[in-house]
């Protein structure tokens, strides 16, 4: 996601947190509506710094990683889609801006976007403060459960996020 | 040099110990001593040159150009620029006045979308012809910028009252790209699905010109005139003028209510004048105003430049195009503005971008701005209330003998006359221009400088007699009845003195070239010269309408084709077009003849456009905007053009390419010894050449992009050719091309352009023929000032001082990117990013170069976490000094955090920059002292220029958008 509009900005105002001691834990909040939803989901990640966290009944929850979220900076805005939304992967479905960047957030299944979480329109600070928990961007009906072979799993992730080293 | 003197002037030399000078003025004492050169270039004593040759290990200028310049590219042809050597100041001004005296200065009552206008001398001379206000960069670093960024709240303030509208930004280009970004804007946002936008024939000519041209590359249909039915559906929207061009004041609800029960977006080109008595668009279902504020005090100037405005409803203001000042918070929780949401723009969206615009017009804006603050809201109400009395007055005269054919009016009458020719030869005869639609038609447009002279001239023209006295009596069908422009701000500053004050005020908080550098990368902030500036307010350059007929303007005509082709042997190309108004539209405009001409070869759906990754954000966004695909070029860690991911994009997409954008030298600052085998890939896979000419500045006399292999650059007049950036704008941006790309440069409908009857002439990308006309003599004059072998001499030493500085600061800092010899171009990349583990960022050290009163550097472009130092050729050896100087005491500060003496949290580089009130009220307990704060280098004492407000919080002001000037007297504090 932070790939392809990431900030060229002149103005970036920095933030608070020096890049030496942030801590990146890609894993999902624990005792969060993404966590209580149901039991051990899977999660999956993508090399746009999306998460997706799949439930046994086929919803799962859309979001950016921690990393995506601290790469971004004190975010400003964000907007989600209407619901229901069918969508394809890789559309998109919301978008993210803080002062220096501006990012689509990109569906990473097929399938029906069945609730988008309006808090984080009134409160974009959650996408910092709690990525992979309260700020969820949607909630998807998965049509396609293959897709997520797709994707990577947590240490694939991070292995990706090193050797990339953004 | 001894020898080839006179004998007689030798024997005088040693008689009278007379040293010569060894700067090269003349040696015959008839030559004039007010040569330019020396006055341009801060460096020119050979003294000097020779110790930054030195210390950039060089033996001579030549060998040091050499090393820096690939040698297959530097050229031997000397510039073909009469007069060789340049004028003097004195020879400018006389050959100025020559062409001047061609140019013949009518009454214009032609209208139009431009209108006379009665600048206030107090903002002509504070403000047009202030180098503190026009010299100044687009306020990126807001703490030393809170003059011109209250000015341009101003400003944003003005328009939306007037159109009634919730948020405007701070200035675009012209009013007809303005209508085009609206059309951009009601197509985009129905997520490009419904193509046709209507355009109403109220709409001016020259907007829907240029309506077309951006239409194009987008698959927007443009229909003229609206549905019979008032059927909107499969549309995106629909523009209007209002008043109309015809002068007639519509009614506009049941349309606006159609296009929005269509789910379209209803456009009003409006004239803020007008406005000020009749009912402002928002009234009747408006989502987005647009138009030009010209006639609040900016000069015609033959076609601009002028502001154009663009008001919308606040909830689509997250797509509003251009820069926008909002309110936000400083460290201390002051007032402080800065640009706001600048996520929209493209140098973040790139090809996402749905418009490309960066420079605009912030002096015009400004002077716009200070004209309401001068007249305040009762003032601009007479002003349009004496237009309109007049106008009706004259409506009556004329209908004695002729039909009027508007039934409303503002300011403007369209009249049926048996013989058009025949009133327009008579309106000659008496020094009148009116405006021709057909052969019995004729329109008359008034303003605010008609005089009872040219009113009794009108009335007699159409067979009538001027009443003895006219009343005050408004007469339109909608009058205003809605308060405006209620802010303190428009209602104290109306006599001269608290409005002079007012303006020294604003101006004290800003950072310009006269105070410093602005050693900003890629923008070339060089010398704007007062001889060049001088002619652009004489009324045979300002006072000229667009529309005058040619032989009115000869002036301007010799003086735009010895432009055109002294910059077409600069770049080394056949022809010019000026009418692009910034680097950006320059873009737009090549790329669209490239399309052009490629279609014209049957090969039209060649529409791949190649840009490098480290590409500025324009690039990207105009390919877009042409209807381009964009696929990004991969750069090599030493900053150079991958030219394996080149060759291999170029084959893969070898039926579809269009063309190549690239910059040069790059945007990291490297003539790259491989852009001659980039080109050849390009061409040999049927792609053309665009070069984005923004670091022209390192290139003229020396090389060009013609003889390089290019097919097409702009240039940025506003960078290389001396036009000040006035805040922000204005800017032009003509383009050059090779001689088959010519005969598809811009055409204007008004005004036949030469070289364009092949009938391949792309659409107008600009309202006026010539883009921003009334600064041109500014190029011209640099030009002809220097002479061929001066503007060589100023790339040499552009180059030099870039070399000297960074040899300077290498032993201090990492420099990111040099060639094979380790030499930059005229420009160098500072990386910062080593700092980072510290805590320190870039934003940090270009806040604390506040501190020691320097603007900073271009921050975090093209790479992120860097500085991009750009000298130019203007910048004394001194001031080039103490600038590095600077850059090494701060390195020192961060030292302190790197040996563990200070935390970065608690470290004087956290809490840069540092105003008075920071300094002088409450408790001090920081870790460093006042002094190291304010004064950390001795010259600081006498030289010191406060920023007026602490950092300013750029997350506060995006999470709390506010973009017009308080309601309310005094400040209340935020948070
Ligand atoms: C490399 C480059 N290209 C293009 C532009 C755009 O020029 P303008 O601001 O005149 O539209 C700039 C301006 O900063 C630039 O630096």
């Amino acid at each position: 996601m932070l790939r392809t509009a990431f900030a060229r900005s002149s103005l970036a105002m920095r933030s608070r947190v020096p890049m030496a001691f942030r801590f990146y834990s890609n894993n999902l909040t624990p005792d969060s509506p993404v966590t209580s939803y149901g039991a051990d989901p899977t999660v999956r990640y993508t090399e746009n710094h999306e998460w997706i966290a799949v439930h046994k009944d086929n919803v799962a929850f859309v979001g950016i990683t921690k990393y995506a979220a601290d790469a971004l900076g004190d975010t400003t805005f964000v907007e989600v889609v209407e619901t229901p939304t069918e969508t394809e992967a890789q559309e998109s479905i919301g978008s993210v801006e803080s002062v220096k960047s501006a990012s689509d957030l990109y569906s990473p299944v097929t399938g029906t976007v069945i609730e988008a979480n309006e808090e984080l329109v009134n409160s974009p600070g959650l996408v910092n403060e709690d990525p992979m928990g309260k700020a969820w961007f949607a909630k998807i009906q998965i049509s396609n459960p293959a897709e997520l072979d797709q994707l990577m799993d947590s240490d694939k992730y991070e292995a990706f996020l090193k050797e990339n080293d953004h | 040099m001894f020898r080839a003197r006179t004998a007689l002037a030798a024997r005088l030399a040693m008689r009278t110990r007379v040293v010569m000078p060894a700067r090269s003025l003349s040696t015959n004492a008839l030559d004039p001593l007010d040569t330019y050169k020396r006055r341009h270039n801060g460096v020119s004593d050979k003294k000097d040159i020779d110790a930054m040759l030195k210390v950039a290990n060089s033996p001579s200028m030549d060998e040091f150009v050499k090393s820096v310049v690939p040698e297959d590219l530097l050229f031997q042809r000397p510039l073909a620029i009469e007069p060789a050597k340049g004028f003097s100041e004195t020879e400018l001004l006389a050959r100025l006045k020559e062409i001047a005296s061609k140019n013949k200065v009518l009454r214009s009552f032609i209208g139009r979308g431009y209108y006379n206008t009665l600048l206030p001398l107090v903002i002509q001379r504070n403000l047009l012809e202030n180098p503190q206000w026009y010299t100044s960069y687009t306020p990126y670093q807001p703490e030393i910028s809170q003059g011109r960024l209250e000015s341009l709240i101003n400003y944003q303030t003005l328009v939306t009252e007037l159109t009634g509208m919730d948020v405007a930004n701070a200035s675009l280009l012209d009013e007809a790209t303005a209508a085009a970004e609206a059309m951009i804007m009601s197509f985009v946002g129905l997520n490009r699905k419904k193509p046709i936008y209507y355009v109403d024939e109220s709409v001016y000519p020259q907007t829907r010109a240029v309506l077309e041209t951006r239409a194009s590359g987008l698959g927007i249909q443009v229909k003229y005139g609206l549905p019979e039915d008032n059927n909107f559906e499969g549309s995106c929207g629909a523009l209007i003028q209002y008043p109309a061009a015809n002068g007639s004041i519509g009614e506009w609800k049941a349309t606006a209510d159609a296009i929005h029960a269509a789910g379209g977006t209803f456009t009003v080109a409006a004239d803020l004048m007008a406005l000020t008595i009749i009912e402002p668009p928002s009234t009747f279902g408006a989502d987005i105003v647009v138009g030009t504020t010209q006639r609040f005090g900016v000069p015609m100037g033959y076609g601009g430049p002028h502001a154009a405005y663009f008001a919308v409803k606040d909830s689509v203001k997250r797509k509003l195009p251009g820069r926008i000042v909002g309110k936000s918070k400083d460290r201390l929780g002051n007032v402080a503005y800065r640009l706001a949401l600048q996520t929209r723009e493209q140098h973040i969206r790139r090809e996402k971008a749905t418009s490309n615009i960066c420079t605009a017009q912030a002096l015009l804006a400004n002077i716009s701005a200070f004209y309401a603050v001068y007249h305040g809201p009762e003032g601009l109400r007479k002003i349009a209330e004496r237009i309109n009395s007049l106008t009706t007055a004259l409506a009556q005269v004329i209908s004695e003998k002729y039909e009027v054919l508007n039934k409303s009016w503002f300011d403007t009458l369209t009249v049926s006359v048996p013989s058009a020719d025949a009133i327009m030869t008579d309106a000659l005869s008496k020094g009148i221009n009116l405006y021709k639609i057909d052969d019995k038609t004729v329109s008359v447009s008034l303003d605010e400088s008609v005089t009872t002279e040219d009113f009794a001239a009108l009335c007699e023209l159409f067979g009538g007699k001027a009443p003895e006295a006219v009343d005050y009596a408004v007469s339109v069908p909608c009058p205003r009845t809605s308060k405006y422009l209620q802010q303190p701000v428009f209602n104290k500053y109306h006599s001269e003195t608290e409005l002079l004050r007012y303006m020294t005020q604003l101006q004290s908080k800003d950072l310009s070239l006269a105070n410093s550098m602005i050693p900003l990368g890629s923008c070339t902030m060089k010398l704007n010269a007062t001889v060049q500036m001088v002619p652009i307010t004489w009324p045979e350059f300002g006072n000229l309408h667009p529309f005058a007929p040619l032989d009115q303007t000869k002036g301007y005509q010799e003086l735009i084709t010895e432009l055109e082709n002294d910059l077409a042997d600069i770049t080394g190309f056949a022809a010019t077009s000026l009418q692009p108004n910034s680097g950006a539209q320059g873009e737009f405009t090549g790329l669209q003849a490239i399309k052009a001409y490629l279609k014209s070869k049957g090969e039209g759906k060649r529409n791949i456009c190649l840009i490098p990754v480290s590409a500025h954000g324009t690039n990207p966004a105009s390919a877009a905007m042409c209807g381009m695909k964009v696929v990004p070029i991969k750069c090599t860690p030493q900053g150079e053009l991958d030219l394996t991911d080149l060759e291999a994009k170029a084959e893969k997409h070898k039926d579809d390419l269009a063309a190549i954008m690239i910059t040069y030298p790059s945007t990291f600052g490297v003539f790259e010894p491989t852009v001659k085998k980039a080109i050849d890939i390009v061409h040999s896979h049927g792609g053309q050449v665009y070069m984005d000419g923004a670091n022209m500045n390192a290139q003229i006399g020396l090389t060009s992009p013609g003889d390089i292999g290019a097919d097409v650059c702009h240039l940025n007049l506003h960078k290389t050719f001396c036009i000040p950036h006035g805040g922000g704008g204005p800017g032009v941006g003509p383009i050059c091309v090779r001689s088959h790309l010519a005969p598809f440069l811009p055409a204007h409908h008004e005004i036949e352009l030469p070289a364009r009857e092949l009938g391949q002439a792309i659409e107008a990308v600009s309202a006026a023929p010539w883009g921003s006309a009334g600064i041109l003599p500014i190029p011209w004059a640099y030009i002809k000032l220097m002479g061929g072998a001066g503007l060589k001499s100023a790339t040499e030493i552009a180059l030099l001082s870039a070399n000297y500085m960074k040899e300077r600061l290498a032993n201090h800092y990492k420099v990111a990117y040099v060639n094979n010899q380790g030499r930059c171009a005229h420009e160098f990349i500072i990386d910062l990013r080593p700092f980072k583990a510290l805590g320190v960022e870039a934003i940090d050290i270009a806040k604390r170069l506040q501190d020691y009163s320097f603007h900073a550097p271009t921050m975090s472009w093209p790479v992120a976490g860097t500085l991009m130092v750009e000298p130019t050729e203007s910048e004394s050896l001194v001031e080039l000094d103490r600038f590095c100087d600077a850059m090494i005491a701060i390195r020192e500060e961060i030292k302190e955090i790197e040996d563990g003496k200070v935390a970065y949290t608690d470290s004087v580089l956290a809490h840069a920059p540092h105003n008075q009130e920071d300094l002088l009220l409450g408790e001090w307990n920081r870790v460093y002292s006042r002094e190291k704060a304010a004064f950390p280098v001795p010259n600081l004492k006498e030289r010191k220029f406060w920023p007026s407000v602490t950092r300013v919080d750029d997350t506060y002001g995006d999470t709390n958008l506010f973009c017009t000037c308080d309601p309310v007297e005094a400040h209340a504090d935020l948070d």
